[in-house]
């Protein structure tokens, strides 16, 4: 049973629809030829190579990248860990008393017998390379 | 829709011709007289074309082609609210936001007998979701499983939704549907 409403709707026009509409359409898809021609789901060929050309540039990256690093799945070599962490403490111990070396004397001093104290330095200096020299030898 | 799926010119445009006074009534029923109708319109047909393969896996194709055209006209009416209003020259130092002149009162539009307008009138005070699922069941024939595929709404949603699309405009043109008599 209707009511005045649906009475109410039933009296809208329908809708005008412009003479030439199908035509616009067809004219609008038609005249620009990347429309008409394009395939659906299908991607321009230098658009997809574009793609694989980065791909491949992003995989070669990767590889180079990981060359750097251990195997992931080669077992942990404690042993050889440990030497190589004693060496690299010994080294810096060794720059340490290199460094040492260079302690800067007191401002008084400097300023009064530069020429001594650098001649001085220099030869603690000259010193302390043969050490380590005579160390890396061993 | 197979021929068409081949790329059948023709066919198509015979399709264009057959469906575009429903696509047209959908349309100035959701965007109103003065929305940009044969845009979006044209706009729901091109994507049609290019989504031709697309529908080969669906149901009947008036349901794809209202799907299609639907979320066209929610993007227009979308786009539509953001812009801001059009503002007039300054008037002592002050903008003014124009009106819409197009648009009558209600009792303008009933004083000179234009149900249509009225109808239209009171169809675009309802929210669009509503407006829509009002359109159609009543001059679309769909069914709730077709509001609702068209809609993504569910059909319990589509139900309630309709149930108060028309309470809503029973209400709207309660004061006016006297006028219709006389």
């Amino acid at each position: 049973m209707t009511d005045w409403l649906d009475k109410m709707l039933d009296s809208d026009a329908p809708a005008e629809v412009p003479e030439g509409f199908a035509e616009s359409v067809m004219s609008a898809l038609f005249s620009s030829p990347q429309i008409a021609t394009e395939q659906p789901h299908s991607m321009p060929f230098m658009k997809a190579s574009g793609f694989a050309a980065a791909a491949a540039l992003m995989l070669a990256v990767g590889i180079w990248i990981g060359q750097g690093s251990k195997p992931m799945s080669a077992p942990i070599d404690v042993q050889r860990d440990a030497e190589m962490a004693a060496v690299n403490i010994d080294s810096i111990y060794a720059n340490h008393e290199m460094l040492d070396l260079f302690d800067i004397l007191e401002d008084d001093t400097a300023a009064g017998t530069s020429q001594t104290s650098t001649s001085a330095t220099l030869q603690d200096v000259d010193f302390a390379l043969k050490i380590l020299t005579a160390e890396g030898e061993k | 829709m197979v021929d068409i799926a081949q790329g059948d010119q023709r066919a198509f445009q015979l399709l264009v011709e057959h469906y575009q006074a429903m696509v047209f009534g959908l349309l100035r029923r959701i965007l109103g007289p003065h929305g940009a109708i044969e845009d979006v319109a044209q706009e729901a047909f091109v994507r049609v074309w290019k989504n031709r393969e697309k529908y080969q896996a669906q149901g009947k194709f008036s349901t794809f082609l209202y799907r299609i055209t639907y979320n066209l006209a929610l993007n227009r009416i979308r786009d539509e609210k953001r812009k801001p209003l059009p503002m007039m020259p300054k008037f002592d130092g002050i903008e003014i936001a124009q009106r819409d002149l197009r648009s009558d009162t209600p009792e303008e539009i009933a004083s000179r007998g234009d149900w249509a307008g009225l109808i239209s009138w009171g169809l675009e005070r309802l929210p669009h979701n509503q407006r829509a699922v009002l359109v159609f069941q009543h001059y679309d024939g769909f069914s709730m499983e077709e509001i609702s595929s068209v809609t993504g709404l569910s059909s319990a949603a589509v139900k309630s939704m309709l149930y108060r699309a028309r309470t809503n405009l029973r209400e709207i043109l309660q004061p006016y549907k006297d006028s219709e008599n006389d």
